[in-house]
């Protein structure tokens, strides 16, 4: 019979496992039970675990100084990426056509728990404008819409004449939202294209399309809330956009990033 | 908790880290924005819903791996200059020095199983993943690793060892 090696007890992963908190209460109670009669296996323990505190204090000493501007930039950057990467995944993954009612909007119910508020945030007119004509049109059951969805394909250049922009037919099918119609509305603000959405469910969601005035900067997706009503919004160097709807900001955002991939393969 | 929270949490893992790896701050910090800057170029990489941990270390240890490559064609072009000084040495503890000196007597492949499971916290499996290595692979080179740090602390204890200048 030949006796293990000395260092049997480094490569023995039941201990090295009870060290680490790896193991359940009827294993570590086994290994403790080994300790009490095995003094090597106990300098072993009592020697990592002090090594892990010490590498431990060691990670605190080092670390002074807030991160960098740079590395918090690229958090943010990642945070964005990773969040949008969800989305992507959700909307083209192999659960896409689940995931095709994906969007449903929740008329009622989402905003159960908040208490009344007014919107959150000021934001610009033309999505004052555009959260007017939700609350008027989209509800409306008899006429929400001047061209059906049929009809939008070819009011599409007419419309776009009047906004003086070439606008793509923003089909959200991908997202299980299908198109009502359309309707143009003149607004203070200037002419604005409100497209009407509807889920499987009946709840309806604007897409608002502006031209992009010049002379202001473009603006990247924010949101704003007019009690249960979610509105996001953003511009690009053509249009300015608001996407309204009684739902929450992540289905918003959803929407939000359809519209920019359509419109921007309208150029 | 909302996904900047949690990647926040993350990066300030990947700074602990990185820290004691590279043992020198600004070293780390550069480690840790090229993995930020990988991970977002990688983002379509990484599959919602699952653990963002692994995979965040997945990349700092690429990362860290082309780095030391790249710092090991420096070291031989440039033989001759002067060791920097280690930022270590700016620790209070001598103890500390120590352990942080030792940790780099260790092959890579040891360092960073015992740096990993310290400060993180993980599970070994969650930790073999995040080294893209098997679990059994993991635990032995742990294994080894601790036996190897134990023996060298022991013998900086007992003066026969002198790391530190």
């Amino acid at each position: 019979m030949t006796l293990p090696p000395r260092s049997e007890t480094d490569f023995d992963p039941e201990l090295l496992a009870y060290v680490d908190g790896q193991l359940g209460p009827e294993a570590a109670a086994a290994v403790e039970a080994r300790l009490a009669a095995d003094p090597d296996a106990r300098a072993a323990v009592s020697a990592w675990t002090l090594q892990g505190t010490q590498i431990r204090a060691a990670a605190e000493a080092l670390d002074t100084g807030p991160a960098s501007l740079k590395t918090a930039a690229l958090e943010r950057d990642l945070a964005r990426a990773l969040r949008r990467q969800g989305w992507r995944a959700r909307l083209l993954g192999p659960g896409l056509r689940r995931m095709a009612a994906g969007v449903v909007l929740f008329a009622a119910g989402w905003g159960g728990h908040m208490a009344w508020e007014a919107a959150t945030e000021p934001y610009p007119g033309y999505v004052a404008e555009g959260l007017g004509a939700h609350q008027v049109f989209a509800a409306d059951r008899i006429r929400p819409v001047e061209f059906s969805a049929d009809a939008t394909e070819s009011a599409l250049e007419w419309v776009s004449a009047k906004l003086d922009r070439k606008l793509a037919h923003p089909s959200l099918d991908p997202l299980g939202l299908e198109l009502i119609g359309t309707r143009l509305l003149g607004t203070r603000e200037g002419p604005l294209a409100q497209f009407i959405y509807e889920d499987r469910d009946g709840h309806r969601l604007s897409l608002i399309v502006a031209p992009h005035p010049e002379g202001v900067p473009e603006a990247s997706l924010r949101y704003a809330r007019a009690n249960d009503t979610s509105i996001g919004y953003w511009r690009d160097a053509r249009l300015d956009y608001a996407v309204v709807a009684e739902t929450s900001d992540l289905q918003i955002e959803a929407v939000a990033e359809e519209v920019a991939k359509l419109m921007a393969g309208a150029l | 908790m909302g996904m900047a929270d949690r990647l926040h949490e993350q990066v300030q893992s990947l700074r602990r880290y990185a820290l004691v790896l590279t043992r020198n701050p600004d070293e780390a910090e550069d480690l840790v924005q090229e993995t930020l800057a990988k991970a977002i170029a990688a983002a379509h990489t990484w599959q919602p819903g699952s653990e963002l941990r692994p995979w965040l270390f997945r990349i700092l240890h690429n990362t860290h791996v082309s780095g030391l490559r790249k710092a090991k064609v420096r070291a031989e072009a440039a033989a001759d200059f002067p060791e920097p000084v280690a930022p270590e040495h700016q620790l209070a503890s001598i103890e500390l020095r120590q352990v942080l000196e030792a940790l780099q007597e260790l092959p890579e492949a040891q360092r960073r199983p015992i740096v990993l499971v310290a400060l993180e916290d993980m599970s070994y499996a969650e930790a073999a993943r995040s080294l893209d290595v098997p679990l059994g692979t993991f635990m032995s080179r742990l294994g080894r690793g601790r036996a190897a740090l134990r023996k060298l602390m022991g013998e900086l204890r007992r003066g026969k060892l002198n790391l530190i200048a």
